[in-house]
């Protein structure tokens, strides 16, 4: 994810580390997330061509 | 000849653009839309409309980002589509995972369960704009200065929302 710069005090504290890991089981992004991408750029490959 | 080679470059170039800027895009709209469905369809129409605009290869990568936002945006007002109720991912599928991920025994699962649950609602507690600023960070792993952009704010205010949504998250998490 992000550089040392990026994180915010709380995402390097220990005592947040369970809600972050939580926060992260959440809000997953689908595992489909690649193929949702792809759908989208196909009409856009045809409409070039 | 000549024509057939710009029209190469400008392939090139949208692709290039689709290729940086589409994974945030579509996180951004989808955290304002109920569906993927919905999500792709109003994506699809923001790169779209880019195509239509030849001069995006001059702009800077925040530019471009910029620009699409502001596309996408704009279309999500048009639609009349609203924010859904984020976390996104529905309760028992979050119970799945932790399961899967965790190798919870059934004893144990009850237990997480009941901890997910109470984290559940306690992002149902927080403001739209706090659930957003979470999903885009802990779902889509953007960094602030990408959902800066896509929420049309300050790279600081952005910090300072999840700062503090973090801090009164863990306030509630841990009073059990």
């Amino acid at each position: 994810m992000a550089d040392t710069n990026e994180l915010l005090p709380e995402e390097v504290d220990e005592q947040h580390q369970r809600l972050i890991r939580d926060l992260r089981l959440m809000h997953r992004a689908d595992a489909q997330k690649a193929q949702h991408l792809a759908r989208v750029q196909q009409p856009l490959l045809n409409n070039e061509g | 000849m000549q024509q057939q080679d710009e029209h190469k470059l400008a392939q090139n170039s949208d692709n290039t653009l689709y290729e940086r800027h589409a994974a945030i895009i579509l996180a951004y709209v989808k955290s304002r839309t109920a569906s993927w469905q919905d999500a792709e369809d109003l994506t699809l129409e923001v790169f779209l409309t880019a195509l239509e605009h030849d001069n995006l290869s001059w702009l800077t990568d925040k530019q471009q980002l910029v620009w699409l936002w502001r596309v996408a945006h704009n279309k999500l007002i048009d639609s009349y589509r609203r924010p859904g109720q984020p976390p996104a991912v529905p309760l028992e599928q979050v119970v799945e995972n932790a399961s899967h991920d965790e190798a919870l025994m059934p004893e144990q699962l009850v237990l997480r369960r009941e901890e997910l649950e109470r984290l559940y609602k306690a992002i149902g507690k927080l403001s739209s704009q706090q659930q957003q600023v979470l999903q885009l960070r802990y779902g889509e792993g953007l960094r602030f200065a990408e959902i800066a952009v896509l929420l049309n704010k300050r790279e600081a205010t952005v910090r300072k929302i999840c700062s503090r949504s973090l801090v009164l998250l863990r306030r509630i998490y841990e009073q059990h």
